[in-house]
């Protein structure tokens, strides 16, 4: 299954759910994170990595899928789990992303899930990816301007006859209006709430994903809730309030 | 790979794609991932298995220094 993630702008927090929910998608198949983001790659970074081939040198010929794809072992609590990556990297320059469908369609054929982390916005950097996948969810804040933006998804999305599975909730302090609201404005079908926590910017810091590195704290937990809904699992995904979130207690 | 790949860019056309098609059926394993991350945290655990030994070593102290 190809599943794109993707957003309206910037910095809403596409790279840090694509690859937390990768890994623990990871626990019920075989799954691999594709750098999408080809103009702004940033997968690698989350992950301490500096691979010598990347997806750029792939779509130009340079180095086959194989070489391109790294396997990180990770272990989350107890259990042990091995994600899979073709990141981008590289100088900045001009990509020509026309093989792009086609190369997550071979890594299809390997993998039960793809995860695309998609770049921002409605460039053809963002089309061709979502293009390429089956299911689009749209990461947003709990703020009106993120939920504005992540409309121009659903403009992209529909611009070539798909639509947007499901609507992802980051950085979430208990802010309930706006998260109905962007249920109706984005996608009836809420697949995650994602709370804000320090515990995002320490585990990045350690070079980890942070389900990794806290795989107990709350918001690896919201994570283990969208995974599953993800991979068609029903989960209630419940809207707490502020209190709830200061306390701790959702 | 590589030779598909190349010819794909020769053509340089974007490939017909398949439409939303899901294929949950592939989901192989069957863990519960909410458990997984809240299995325990082992360092919690070695830090309290450390403090009981600390206590009892402390009990047993005193119980020798009583005696
Ligand atoms: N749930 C969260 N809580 C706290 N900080 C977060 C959370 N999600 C993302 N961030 C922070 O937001 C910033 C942008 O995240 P990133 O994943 O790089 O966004 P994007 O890929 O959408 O540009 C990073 O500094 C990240 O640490
Ligand atoms: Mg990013």
């Amino acid at each position: 299954m190809i599943i794109a993630i993707a957003s309206g702008k910037g910095g809403v927090g596409k790279t840090t759910i694509s690859v937390n929910v990768a890994v623990l998608l990871s626990f019920l198949g075989r799954t691999v994170v594709v750098d999408g983001d080809v103009a702004l790659p940033n997968v690698h970074v989350h992950l301490n990595l500096s691979p010598p081939a990347s997806l750029p040198e792939v779509l130009k010929g340079e180095a086959s899928l194989k070489e391109a794809i790294y396997e990180l072992p990770f272990k989350v609590g107890k259990k042990e789990t091995t994600l899979h990556i073709l990141p981008s990297s590289g100088p900045l320059e001009k990509i020509d992303l026309d093989g792009f469908p086609e190369v997550v369609k071979e890594l299809d054929k390997d993998y039960d899930f793809v995860i695309v982390d998609v770049a921002a916005g409605l460039s053809k950097y963002a089309l061709l990816p979502i293009m390429a996948s089956e299911k689009i969810y749209v990461v947003v804040n709990p703020e009106k301007a993120s939920i504005e933006d992540g409309k121009r998804v659903i403009s992209v999305a529909s611009s070539i006859g798909k639509e947007v599975s499901g609507v992802i909730v980051n950085r979430y302090k208990g802010e309930k209006a706006l998260a109905e609201l962007a249920q109706k404005e984005i996608s009836e079908n809420l697949a995650g709430i994602v709370r804000e926590s320090k515990l995002v910017k320490k585990a990045w810091e350690i070079g980890k994903p942070f389900v990794v590195a806290f795989p107990s704290s709350a918001v690896s937990k919201d994570v283990a809730k969208l995974a599953k809904n993800m991979a068609g699992m029903k989960t209630e995904i419940k809207k707490y309030g502020k209190l709830k979130y200061f306390l701790r207690l959702a | 790979m590589r030779e598909d790949i190349e010819a794909l860019m020769e053509d340089g056309e974007v490939p017909e794609l398949k439409g939303g098609k899901v294929d949950e059926k592939k989901v192989i394993s069957s863990v519960d991932l909410e458990e997984i991350v809240s299995s325990e945290n082992s360092f919690v655990v070695r830090v309290v298995d450390v403090l009981i030994v600390l206590v009892a070593i402390t009990v047993l102290l005193l119980l020798t220094g009583v005696l």
